[in-house]
């Protein structure tokens, strides 16, 4: 994969050349924005500056046989498919051994969803989901319920509560319920990865 | 086990061909040594030592399976390590 830089007034119009240089449809050109500039010499212009290279969705059959190859080598029963979404690539695990991947609060899922994005996000350009019988979907209800709990407990007793320890995706989802709450404020203590959060009166 | 570790590294690493894993069998728990090269370290650990436990989670996971423990060590080269001079006590 080869990777050229392009600059034009636009996006539009960089992408555009880019699709040319590479003699492909530009919704295969796949991008990143380097610089953007205002320049106010003669009239005023904006440039942009964008990394492109042509996409062709072998970076998707090359995570394909990794997570093939890992797989079997963990010799595990799971089949997975992956959904091409509009910002992000879906990888839907199922099989027998989906309480494996479950365990402790998603914990293999969330490793190798790890994995996948340190090896492929970059080339692939999109962030990539792992999912397993809806358990994300189901977590996050799960933790809104709590946090409404936990809010309304705080409001009437006025002590502050704290959650368990979570990860940074479940740690948003509390933030965005509690701020629903116009009294209420929502912190995050420790400094390792998993933190706990507290909810408490403002 | 050997092949999983060796896989998952070699992937990450910029010098796939450093890539060694040596398994030492026990009783009921394997230890696996992983040595890469030395500029490589830092990839296969990653911030603060996420992508090591990320490995050595998936490595539970497959050894929950075949009922045996698996043990990831990570070893440094420690032929060129000086050692930071400690500070004289008064």
């Amino acid at each position: 994969m080869k990777k050229k830089e392009f600059s034009d007034i636009s996006l539009k119009d960089a992408i555009l050349k880019a699709a040319e240089e590479f003699n492909t449809d530009e919704e295969k050109i796949r991008y990143e924005i380097i610089t953007e500039k205002t320049r106010y010499f003669g009239h005023r212009q904006r440039e942009i500056f964008i990394n492109a290279w042509p996409y062709d969705g072998s970076e998707e059959e090359e995570l394909k046989s990794f997570l093939k190859e890992i797989i079997d080598q963990m010799q595990l029963d799971l089949d997975f498919e992956i959904e091409d979404k509009k910002g992000f690539l879906r990888v839907n695990f199922r099989g027998d051994d989906y309480k494996l991947l479950l365990y402790q609060n998603g914990n293999l899922l969330n490793a190798i969803q790890y994995l996948l994005n340190r090896l492929f996000s970059d080339t692939v350009g999109k962030k990539i989901f792992c999912e397993c019988e809806n358990f994300r979907k189901n977590r996050e209800r799960e933790l809104t319920n709590l946090s409404h709990h936990y809010a309304k407990e705080v409001q009437k007793k006025g002590k502050p509560l704290s959650l368990k320890e979570l990860n940074p995706f479940e740690r948003r989802i509390v933030h965005i319920t509690i701020n629903k709450y116009s009294d209420l404020e929502s912190k995050s203590m420790g400094d390792s990865f998993l933190k706990v959060i507290t909810i408490k009166r403002k | 086990m050997k092949e999983l570790v060796e896989t998952v590294c070699k992937a990450l690493v910029d010098m796939p061909d450093d890539v060694k894993v040596t398994q030492i069998d026990g009783e009921q728990t394997s230890i696996l040594e992983l040595r890469v090269h030395q500029s490589d370290l830092g990839k296969v650990i990653g911030k603060q030592g996420r992508t090591a436990r990320a490995i050595r989670i998936i490595l539970a996971a497959a050894g929950m399976k075949q009922k045996r423990r698996f043990n990831l060590e990570i070893i440094e080269n420690f032929d060129d390590y000086k050692a930071p001079k400690e500070p004289e006590s008064p």
